[in-house]
């Protein structure tokens, strides 16, 4: 493929690709197919709800980490997993001074970090990410069916379920889509 | 089980359970006490956990920690009351009393514990939430309040500084530099601050290039702490710059303390950005320590509130593990102690029945050394000395059964014998009852073996048998030690002479335990004394009579020729009496001369023989004799005989001797038709028996037959049906075949007639 044909393809796989499915869950994720690379974009805000803040407002160091992972689906075995992700947000609120101290991590690199003192700044800061990579376009297959799946699990929790192996996951969201090509 | 046989010798048991062994239990025991240090650390230093690693690793670590005690708890139970219901089941033994004193033991332990998780969860639960009562909460607010509004006037004490700052400071002056018209104005700031410090920054536009910012001057406070350099606030200015309006941040020192700072920026007359003033108020290490102290009181009380679940479910874990670990630990000693308790008394209970069903080489182990160590020795001791005990038995069963083979041959060895000998035995218990009968009894008194068990009354209750049945009367009722006597039976029309010795048993207590007959047949015995007895008179009638004939012949003789002369009638009457005399003793002379032949009859000069030979020479000589006649004599010769050892002469007479007899009884040589319409016939047949080892010769006539009463009689001497002869030609025949070891018997043919048969014994091969 040359530089020249690559913005045309990229913008019919775009085309295609995007309005494939809506999302399902918390989560609202997006896929995204750009430059020859899959990424996802999504949106948690439910998620950062009152026990999240409450969390926050006590001067805890509260860490939300989404588990991003492209997948293949298989009808009778577990889904193939085409690439994945960890991305996370931390909040740290200052009872002093009323900022909140917001960064975010890649694979556990700090990638961003941020100081405000509104709160839904904060928030939207803490549940939103953009162009999260996940895998290059040539490790799909044409016409064939993924999605991407967005589980987020937050730390500290003010609730435990019996066992922390099922229904581990505070929120999760879904997004469903055909690469084609 | 803790019960082991042994082949060899035995062996005390030293199979253990692996529970059993001291280093388990003390392993275990000293697991457990480590958990439960573990738990109480953990409790312990909770509050030095941070919430995260609490909210997500320990209280799942605590939680899986009581589902690995609750299932090791179910695990002991169900087993152990499993085991209890088979064995209930099965009908073990000591099963129901060991299964009431472990639910005894089981309820001793888990009631209370039970009862003190539940109460214990219950204070944990009241005692978080009183852990975040109202007035605690309202305490820390309140002084977390005071801290936050003592920084946030502070503050705005720096905002309202650099905002006022930068409208009276000069943009024109800013711009050209001019730091001596600038600093009248700022100077005056620091000192009524007390603690403050003022930096004035100004822009440097340069042409086709963003705008870039430069630090013109600073003021500060004297008694700014000397020790330290406040960090810049380069950035804070151009952030105010580059947004046109108030930024404020906090840096903190490195020798304690904090500036709390506020940039705002400064325009010019047509609305740019000429620079940038930034007001700092030191904020001591004192005031900020007690400030951040309180903050993060309250923050820490804050924290527990927000992750009071989390918490709450960490002590209910740990307080939950404990009581599990308690609950086990009680659980398995009770069930230990049970087992320990009813264990010896099961061995015991097994080991009996073990050894009542034969397993004397079983030994149990003594696990204590108390009371019942001492009865589980016992134990033993007892069974070795039951296994001695039948060692020695056995040893006695094996020589009894030696004896009773050697007792058991002998008595086959004797009864075989009473078999085969030709003297009859019977034997009568005390009750009368024939305990003994052997074959020759049978034969001689014509009984079958039926008459075994049966009462002697009943046996001899034959007529023939009648004399024995007196005797054994007798003999009972004299109680005499033995009778001697012959007794003659009638047995098939002739007479059988017994020599019977009849002998009352008594034990050694003198009690009369039976008696026991002893029979001979003597019949032959006599018949030989007989045939003796007529030997020796044949002898002397041939000595005493044969002697005067000659001398009465000659003077008969003698007579004749004297009165030859005489006148005719003396001479007839002389010569018919001496005709008489001279014919009669011709006759004694031939009867003498058979007497004599009796009388001297030589032995046999044996030599093998084929009696068919013997048959076939002898029955020539009738060819021509019984040619006048209807008289037929036919043979009937088994080929391939074997040969007999016999004097072929003798047993050529004796052929003929029958032959004979049998034509003189059909009527002689020239007898016709018998009755009937029926030929005289004589049939001479051999046969082989070899079963027996004898070869058979039968001479049969179809004459009148002799009668049963004079059967035996026929071999003796004199005796005859014919009313003529000498009468010795049976009896020679008899002789003849006895001295050749044989035997002859006489019996009816069918329909009519005699039938004689010889045996005599093969040659060997």
């Amino acid at each position: 493929m040359t530089r020249r044909h690559a913005p045309v393809l990229l913008a019919v796989l775009v085309a295609v690709t995007i309005p494939a499915r809506a999302s399902v869950g918390d989560i609202r994720v997006t896929p995204i197919i750009a430059d020859g690379r899959v990424a996802a974009s999504f949106i948690a805000t439910p998620s950062f709800g009152d026990d999240a803040q409450a969390v926050v407002q006590s001067g805890l160091l509260l860490t939300m980490t989404f588990s991003v992972d492209l997948k293949r689906p298989s009808g009778f075995w577990w889904d193939h997993t085409v690439g994945s992700a960890t991305v996370a947000a931390s909040v740290k609120f200052d009872t002093l001074t009323g900022v909140y101290q917001v960064s975010k991590s890649q694979d556990g690199q700090v990638t961003w970090s941020e100081r405000t003192d509104d709160l839904p700044h904060a928030r939207e800061w803490m549940t939103r990410f953009d162009r999260v990579p996940l895998a290059t376009g040539d490790r799909l297959e044409p016409n064939a069916d993924y999605y991407v799946q967005v589980r987020m699990r937050a730390s500290p929790r003010r609730t435990f379920s019996l066992w922390p192996f099922f229904g581990a996951d505070d929120s999760v969201g879904r997004a469903d889509f055909t690469f084609l090509r | 089980m803790y019960i082991r046989p042994t082949d060899v010798r035995p062996e005390v048991t030293s199979r253990r359970r692996l529970l059993d062994s001291p280093r388990v239990l003390g392993a275990v025991a000293v697991l457990l006490l480590a958990i439960l240090v573990g738990l109480f650390w953990i409790a312990n230093r909770s509050s030095d956990i941070p919430p995260q690693l609490l909210s997500d690793v320990l209280l799942y670590s605590l939680l899986a920690v009581d589902l690995a005690l609750l299932a090791a708890l179910s695990f002991v139970l169900v087993r152990n009351l499993l085991k209890l219901w088979i064995e209930q089941r099965t009908a073990a033994p000591f099963a129901r009393f060991r299964g009431k004193l472990v639910v005894a033991l089981l309820a001793m332990a888990i009631v209370p514990a039970v009862l003190v998780l539940i109460s214990g969860s219950e204070i944990i639960r009241k005692s978080a939430e009183r852990w975040f009562s109202e007035p605690v909460d309202e305490v820390l607010s309140a002084g977390q309040e005071i801290a936050r509004q003592y920084y946030r006037d502070a503050q705005q004490n720096t905002m309202l500084r650099a905002r006022r700052l930068a409208r009276v400071l000069s943009a024109d002056a800013l711009a050209a530099g001019d730091v001596a018209a600038l600093t009248p104005v700022v100077e005056e700031e620091p000192r009524t601050m007390q603690n403050g410090l003022v930096d004035v920054y100004r822009t440097i536009a340069v042409p086709g290039e963003p705008s870039d910012l430069a630090y013109l001057f600073g003021v500060g406070s004297a008694n700014l702490p000397q020790d330290h350099v406040p960090p810049s606030a380069d950035r804070l200015a151009a952030k105010a710059v580059a947004s046109g309006h108030e930024e404020a941040q906090q840096d903190e020192l490195d020798g304690g303390g904090v500036l709390l700072r506020t940039a705002a920026p400064i325009r010019r007359t047509d609305g740019g950005v000429a620079g940038a003033v930034v007001v700092s108020q030191f904020l001591g290490n004192e005031m900020q320590v007690r400030a951040l102290r309180a903050t993060q009181a309250y923050e820490n009380y804050q924290g527990l509130r927000v992750l009071k679940g989390p918490i709450q479910g960490v002590y209910q874990s740990i307080f939950l593990a404990v009581s599990l670990l308690i609950l086990i630990s009680a659980t398995w000693l009770g069930l230990y102690l049970a087992k320990r308790i009813t264990r010896p008394v099961q061995m015991l209970a097994e080991g009996a029945r073990a050894i009542g069903a034969g397993q004397l080489d079983l030994r149990l182990e003594a696990e204590t050394g108390d009371e019942l160590g001492t009865l589980v020795e016992s134990f033993n001791m007892m069974a070795a000395e039951l296994g001695t005990s039948r060692e020695r038995l056995e040893e006695s069963r094996r020589a009894l059964e030696v004896k009773n083979l050697e007792v058991d041959t002998r008595r086959r060895y004797i009864e075989t014998i009473l078999e085969r000998v030709a003297t009859g035995v019977i034997s009568l218990d005390a009750a009368g009852q024939v305990s003994t009968i052997n074959g020759a009894a049978e034969r001689l008194l014509g009984l079958d073996a039926a008459s075994f068990g049966r009462a002697a009354e009943v046996v001899f209750q034959r007529e023939d048998l009648q004399p024995l049945a007196s005797l054994i009367a007798t003999t009972t009722r004299q109680q005499a030690s033995g009778v001697v006597q012959e007794v003659t039976l009638a047995r098939d029309d002739r007479e059988v002479h017994l020599a019977v010795a009849a002998t009352v048993l008594v034990g050694e207590d003198g009690r009369h335990e039976g008696a026991v007959l002893v029979f001979d047949d003597v019949t032959p015995l006599i018949r030989a004394q007989r045939v003796a007895a007529w030997r020796d008179v044949a002898r002397r009638l041939a000595h005493e009579i044969k002697n005067p004939l000659t001398p009465i012949q000659l003077s008969a003789e003698r007579l004749r020729k004297h009165f030859g002369g005489a006148p005719q009638p003396t001479r007839a009457l002389v010569g018919e009496c001496t005709d008489a005399i001279i014919t009669e003793v011709e006759a004694l002379k031939g009867l003498v001369d058979e007497f004599a032949q009796f009388a001297r009859l030589r032995g046999p000069r044996l030599l093998p023989t084929d009696i068919n030979e013997i048959i076939t020479s002898a029955l020539q000589l009738y060819g021509a004799v019984l040619q006048q006649g209807d008289v037929q004599v036919d043979r009937n010769l088994a080929p391939g005989l074997p040969h007999v050892r016999v004097d072929a002469e003798q047993m050529r007479q004796v052929i003929i001797n029958l032959v004979d007899n049998a034509v003189e009884v059909l009527g002689g040589p020239t007898a016709g038709r018998r009755p009937g319409g029926a030929p005289p016939i004589i049939v001479v047949a051999t046969s082989h028996d070899a079963r027996n080892g004898v070869v058979r010769l039968v001479v049969t006539d179809n004459g009148p037959g002799v009668s049963a009463a004079d059967r035996d009689k026929l071999f003796m001497p004199y005796y005859s049906t014919k009313g003529r002869g000498s009468g010795l030609g049976l009896a020679i025949v008899r002789r003849i075949i006895v001295q050749h070891g044989g035997g002859i018997e006489v019996g009816a043919a069918q329909p009519s007639g005699t039938t004689f048969t010889i045996e005599l014994p093969c040659q060997p091969s």
